[in-house]
């Protein structure tokens, strides 16, 4: 931690820091300097992440005023403790020494004399500690620390408490105490007492006699419960060189019941200075080579745990000597030849086989850092394979080749589905055609053409066979390569029904005008506009729906058929008249911002409001287009209209009078051209035509052919009714509707349907591929 | 999407005596995921990592679910895609909480727990991690259908300690997996055929200290009639009462049969993709 670094050369109560030692869990050792006796001590600040826990902190600052008290020179003395700056901190005496699992991983193998010594005062300050209800709680070989001396000194003392007597419970993925080390009833989450710690002492000698964990697994849960349930291991099986006394009395600290151990550390240490002197003495009588005295070691009570017995403990223990001819005595201080072995289990060592003391070992034991969870899945090992990636693996040479070969054979597939209910529907829409007659009403042409069974071929059949391909194109949508099509197919059939009824003089699938269309300029750039839309709504948006895609796909082709009647209404837009600019220019910025909305983030759920747009887009593109038609009209009843008489009357003056009452005056010139109509409004539509073509004839004879007349004359009839208001509307309602009047009208002499169709069917053909190709993501 | 009308309602209540809120929740009804995650952890590092748990889940899911994010086609084939899907939800999660982790020191020892559950057709898709818990109540029996990645659970499983010693364990808030503390960590992942009226109950650690599960039952089996939230609330309310030591939160399911929808719905749905 930064903070923690820059400590290097601050003061905290009277030590200057020098240098980082060690970093833990807990928090960062020092190396300082105090300045008044001039001493090198250790400064241990607790970790600022646990500074905030209250209790933490309570426990960590009450632990270390204990241990101060206890000023054992088995134990690491406390200086001071409190906090200072922000940090808590404790003060220490500085041992220039290393852990005792330092010098097990150099030596690899410890005499057991030195061990006993070792451990003898571990005992003793342990004692202390328990005399004033200090557990340690964390007994390891690395928290025993030895100076140059060879004097044992106890580290970390009851800071591993914090975790478990915390009442609030933090969660937490790590146990009080070391898995390897830690006593069965610690790690059930019982009420622990000094004896637990009589356990790893017990299975602290085990490691540093044997150089192997009693216990081990593949993860940290495994070996916590080897600690509760597996039978106590003996350590004799492992070093032969080891006094029987000791491997029972490893065996009996490790007592799963904490009642069947030593009971204190001070009968523990009496045990060893005991048995070490009966050694000595057996030593000095020359029965070095037997050290089990089975007399001395039947006060040692070994109770019965699960698979072994003292018994049976025994009898192995005779039989391994037999097997063993030359033992080293027990207090021997050769140092046989063992792997180092680090007790905190870190990068990892080979291990030795049971070795007869001054063999090199040759067998690697798994230990518990060297085992992975199964490996689920690495985001970073496995990039995604993005849409494209290609792969060179067989398995997705496999797919590949998988994936082309249903290209190969859905592709024509489709084309040809497509092509047969293109050309069913298109033979119905021309034998329907026959059918249609304008004489006759709505409902009889919208079901005879389908029913009619006098001419060949039977409109039943056909029908029937029409009906079956929808089915089938519905059917269809359940295979996925065409699923995302059958919109698509739908329309076709749609469009190519329509194709067949309106043109049916015009061979299939002729494009010849398609090239007019396409370069008429402003129409293009709403085209263009549109398909951008569409585009964006089918691949961009976020969450984008079913119905998206349709509403796009059916806009553009919307927009499409628009353009593409407007660029046969050959008329120019009416570009004079500044609104039918402004509702140009305005279109376009619906169009626009349609696409905006299509596109964002925000509104990627909302599909309303660019469906708007988009439909007010369409409709100003096009007043725009039929603006020329509808001024050129206009003006053209304009001079007709202005020559016409209109005689007052009667009815003139009871509107005036009714103006009088509503006190309309201003509006008297709009309620003027009532006055003309009344001359004519009670008479009959025959009288009425006469009457316009007479006045035609006086003013302009030229302007009216008889495919006209009858146009004139509703505008006029208009005209005569509602005044010039009313006309003018009517005006604009034919030039807004004029192109798509004439469009089914002039069918044989456009392509339109033909254009579609063939757009369709690319459409059809790219989404199924599209599918095939990527699946889920079109 | 589901073939059943779903609805969800979660809450999370900070307990009596905690300063800050480590759990995190999220539902959402047209992803049909319920998420409840425990952080762990110094300073606010828990509720961090508790957060990026569920979102990062979400956001994949919901990924996944548009396309946007595809599972390469080597991630456990064996298994069904929402089963993939959710795992790699779950997996991608643990990453960001880890990098995160190791980004900082005040967040190095963070962690969460994550209970999640995703619907499909008839099926329910559980991922777990920790001991967070899954109720299944149905019949009026309650079920618990995660196992715990608690030591004390472990022991439990290995028959080491009695259920009812394991719930005064002190070692119950040692997990054995969380999110955020490896790199690649293991997943449960669950999956069971749900029915109508099944009602599901996601919930930390600081519900179940506080009800047991016959309370539980009693409640929902009281409540059964009760709007869902209503009942959510209640159950966080009354182990709140009980115990309160720790952070509560619960999401609660209920699987409801398919109902005809209105023609406005219908349009809404759609326009809005399933």
């Amino acid at each position: 931690m930064s903070e923690n670094s820059s400590l290097v050369g601050t003061n905290i109560s009277g030590c200057e820091i020098l240098n980082k030692v060690a970093e833990g869990g807990m928090g960062s050792v020092y190396k300082a300097r105090h300045k008044a006796l001039n001493r090198i001590v250790c400064v241990k600040i607790l970790s600022p992440s646990l500074a905030n826990d209250k209790k933490a902190v309570e426990l960590f600052l009450t632990e270390a005023r204990a241990i101060a008290e206890l000023d054992h020179p088995n134990i690491v003395n406390v200086y001071n403790v409190g906090k200072e700056k922000g940090y808590y901190f404790i003060v220490m005496s500085y041992i220039e020494g290393q852990t005792l699992s330092m010098m097990l991983k150099k030596n690899k193998v410890l005499p057991i004399g030195l061990l006993l010594d070792l451990f003898e005062g571990v005992l003793l300050g342990l004692n202390a500690a328990h005399e004033k209800g200090i557990i340690h709680r964390d007994i390891k070989p690395s928290n025993i620390i030895i100076t140059p001396q060879g004097q044992a000194k106890l580290l970390d003392f009851g800071i591993a408490k914090k975790v478990d007597k915390e009442k609030g419970s933090t969660k937490t993925t790590e146990l009080a105490g070391t898995a390897y080390f830690i006593a069965p009833e610690q790690a059930l989450g019982r009420e622990i007492d000094i004896r637990a710690d009589l356990y790893s002492i017990g299975a602290s000698l085990y490691y540093v006699v044997t150089g192997h964990f009693p216990y081990n697994g593949k993860n940290t849960i495994e070996i916590i419960q080897k600690h509760i349930n597996d039978p106590v291991p003996d350590p004799a099986k492992i070093r032969k060189d080891i006094p029987g006394w000791l491997s029972l009395a490893i065996q009996k600290l490790m007592s799963k019941n904490p009642d069947n151990r030593f009971q204190t550390a001070k009968e523990t240490y009496d045990h060893f200075k005991k048995m070490r002197a009966e050694d000595l003495l057996r030593l000095n009588v020359g029965n070095a080579g037997r050290a089990i005295d089975l007399g001395e070691e039947s006060s040692l009570k070994i109770v019965k745990e699960d698979r072994l017995t003292a018994e049976s403990i025994r009898r192995q223990r005779v039989k391994d000597r037999e097997d063993f001819a030359k033992p080293v005595t027990a207090s021997s201080s050769r140092l046989p030849q063992m792997p180092q072995l680090d007790a905190l289990g870190k990068d990892l060592p080979p291990a030795p086989e049971p070795v007869q003391s001054t063999k090199t070992p040759s067998v690697q034991l798994p230990s518990a850092e060297n085992v992975k969870p199964v490996n689920v899945y690495t985001p970073n090992k496995k990039p995604m394979i993005m849409r494209g990636t290609i792969t060179k693996t067989a398995a997705d040479m496999a797919k590949d080749v998988k994936t082309l070969l249903k290209l190969v054979i859905f592709v024509p597939l489709f084309l040809a589905f497509a092509g047969g209910i293109t050309y069913l529907f298109h033979a119905l829409g021309k034998v329907s055609s026959v059918h249609v007659s304008g004489s006759d009403g709505l409902l009889h042409n919208l079901v005879a053409p389908f029913i009619a069974s006098q001419y060949e071929p039977n409109q039943m059949l056909l029908t029937g066979l029409a009906a079956a391909a929808l089915a089938l194109i519905f059917a269809s949508s359940t295979i996925k390569a065409f699923s995302r099509s059958t919109t698509t197919l739908l329309v076709m059939a749609f469009v190519a029904y329509l194709a067949g009824l309106f043109t049916p003089n015009v061979p299939f699938m002729e494009l010849a005008n398609a090239g007019e269309f396409i370069f008429t300029p402003e129409y293009y750039l709403c085209f263009l506009l549109f398909g951008l839309a569409w585009a964006i709504s089918l691949c961009w948006t976020i969450n984008r729906s079913v119905a998206q895609g349709i509403l796009g796909a059916s806009l553009i082709i919307f927009c499409m058929v628009m353009a593409y009647l407007a660029s046969h209404l050959a008329i120019a837009p009416n570009i004079t008249m500044l609104p039918i600019k402004l509702i140009f220019y305005l279109s376009i910025i619906f169009g626009l911002m349609a696409a905006y909305y299509l596109a964002s983030r925000q509104s990627k759920d909302s599909i309303f409001a660019p469906f708007l747009l988009t439909l007010l887009g369409v409709a100003g593109v096009w007043v725009y287009t039929t603006s020329g038609l509808a001024g050129e009209l206009s003006g053209t009843m304009d001079i007709f209209v202005n020559r016409i008489d209109v005689k007052s009357s009667r009815a003139a003056a009871s509107n005036a009078r009714v103006e009088d009452a509503l006190g309309i005056k201003s509006n008297r010139k709009f309620f003027a051209h009532f006055d003309r109509t009344t001359e004519l409004t009670n008479k009959d539509s025959e009288e009425l035509n006469a009457f316009f073509e007479e006045q035609t004839r006086r003013i302009a004879p030229n302007l009216i052919t008889p495919e006209t007349k009858p146009l004139y004359f509703n505008f006029l009839r208009r005209y005569y009714r509602g005044g010039n208001a009313s006309m003018r509307l009517a005006v604009w309602e034919y030039a807004l509707s004029y192109p798509i009047a004439n469009f089914n009208k002039n069918a044989q002499n456009n392509n339109a349907y033909f254009f579609l169709l063939a757009l369709l069917y690319t459409f059809g053909t790219l989404s199924c591929m599209g599918t095939l190709l990527f699946g889920d993501e079109l | 999407m589901s073939s059943f009308d779903i609805e969800f309602a979660a809450i999370t209540d900070i307990g009596k005596i905690r300063e800050k809120n480590e759990d995190n929740v999220l539902i959402s009804s047209d992803l049909g995921l319920g998420v409840v995650a425990d952080g762990m952890g110094g300073h606010s590092a828990g509720e961090i990592a508790s957060n990026i748990a569920v979102s990062v889940l979400a956001e994949t899911v919901r990924k996944v679910n548009n396309g946007k994010l595809k599972i390469p086609p080597t991630f456990l084939p064996k298994l069904d895609d929402t089963e993939r899907k959710i795992l790699m939800a779950a997996n991608l999660a643990n990453a960001a909480i880890y990098s995160t982790a190791q980004s900082s020191e005040i967040y190095k020892m963070m962690g969460t727990t994550l209970t999640g559950v995703i619907f499909d057709k008839n099926f329910a898709t559980a991922v777990h991690v920790g001991d967070s818990r899954l109720y299944l109540f149905r019949n009026d029996k309650i079920v618990q259908i995660t196992t715990d990645h608690s030591l004390a659970m472990e022991h439990v499983r290995r028959g080491l300690l009695t259920r009812a010693e394991a719930d005064r364990s002190k070692i119950q808030n040692v997990l054995t997996r969380a999110m955020g503390i490896k790199k690649n960590i293991e997943f449960d992942l669950l999956k069971f055929p749900i029915k109508e009226g099944d009602v599901l109950l996601l919930c930390s650690d600081g519900l179940y200290k506080g009800l047991r599960e016959s309370d539980m039952a009693r409640i929902l089996h009281t409540g059964r009639d009760m709007a869902i939230v209503k009942l959510c609330r209640s159950l966080v309310r009354e182990s709140n009462d009980k115990d309160g030591q720790d952070n509560i939160s619960a999401v609660l399911i209920k699987i409801l049969p398919a109902k005809t929808i209105t023609f406005k719905q219908r349009l809404k749905r759609f326009f809005h993709r399933g």
